[in-house]
């Protein structure tokens, strides 16, 4: 059975995988799509008929998407690649102390539990990875908050309990000399979990707000 | 059906000259431009947008949100006196396109 509204999705998911930015102007071009299929339908068109024509006369996504970025300045595009930059510099070095601490953790000696606790967190993490990996995927799993204020809180709440564990991390685990050996190795390899956990649910919010918003 | 470097070329020309009858949106204009040639002039509907996004950042037209009859948002663009001065530029490039062809044609007959 044909379902517009799920075709529209898919649509926008295409639109989205090329590169147009959202809300606009995909926003724009999912209003025209709709006018179009409504047109088309009352001039007797099926509905299956109606989306079809519409999307192909509305264009492919790669062919918009290069238009709109003639016509977005100069500077929005040199700030797009600033962005990817530093994001791949951010990983880079992030991968790079990360396995660092995984490879300290494998030749130290420790109890048990902690033993436990430090690959429990290496666990934890390569799901990160894995979810990152298949992110068309993953992204479905977060819910829709409609409200952008109600996203924007809970960023902020995110950024504080980052920061209250780094303070913590640094003020009072790890100048304890009564740490049990290896333990704050551990506690360190969960704070460099958590960074990129609390990142990962805020860019997944933001994407579920994005692909499932429907006028 | 018109070449398509004609088509790109009055593109511009076309939406200010319609929009200097009052402010519209996207699908209407297509559809006024397609009614106004015939069919003739037909654009990738999903083109006439990064069009009007380039000319809204040149400062030719602005842009607003409003509501359709049936209250979906949409997404209305009017002429700002840059792109009236555009417009009456354009005109009268194209006139005199015109006129020299016109005349071309003329002699041909004599």
């Amino acid at each position: 059975m044909f379902d517009l509204e799920k075709s529209i999705a898919d649509w926008r998911q295409q639109m989205l995988a090329a590169g147009i930015k959202s809300p606009m102007p995909l926003e724009e071009l999912e209003n025209h799509l709709r006018e179009d299929i409504a047109e088309r339908k009352k001039s007797g068109l099926s509905e299956p008929m109606a989306f079809a024509w519409a999307v192909q006369r509305i264009g492919s996504a790669d062919t918009l998407n290069a238009e709109f970025l003639k016509c977005s300045g100069r500077k929005e595009r040199r700030d797009q690649l600033l962005k990817r930059f530093m994001l791949g510099y951010f990983s880079v070095a992030y991968g790079a102390i990360k396995l660092m601490g995984i490879h300290a953790f494998l030749k130290s000696d420790m109890s048990l539990a902690w033993r436990l606790a430090g690959w429990a967190d290496i666990a934890f993490f390569a799901l990160i990875v894995v979810s990152l990996l298949g992110w068309r995927w993953s992204r479905r799993a977060f819910p829709v908050i409609p409200s952008q204020r109600v996203r924007r809180a809970v960023g902020v709440g995110f950024s504080l309990i980052g920061l209250a564990s780094l303070m913590a991390l640094r003020n009072f685990i790890l100048p304890n000399s009564q740490l049990a050996q290896g333990a704050g190795l551990v506690m360190v390899l969960w704070f460099f979990t958590l960074m990129p956990t609390l990142a990962v649910v805020l860019a997944g919010l933001e994407d579920a707000a994005k692909l499932k918003r429907v006028t | 059906m018109i070449r398509k470097e004609l088509v790109a070329a009055s593109a511009e020309p076309m939406i200010l000259s319609l929009l200097a009858q009052g402010e519209s949106y996207g699908y209407a204009i297509i559809q006024e431009i397609k009614a106004r040639s015939g069919g003739k002039l037909n654009w990738t509907d999903g083109m006439l947008y990064p069009v009007l996004h380039r000319m809204e950042y040149r400062g030719l037209i602005k842009s607003r949100w409003g509501e359709s009859e049936t209250g979906r948002k949409r997404k209305y663009y009017s002429l700002k006196k840059d792109g009236k001065t555009a417009m009456a530029r354009h005109h009268e490039q194209w006139s005199l396109v015109h006129s020299v062809l016109a005349g071309l044609r003329k002699e041909q007959y004599v």
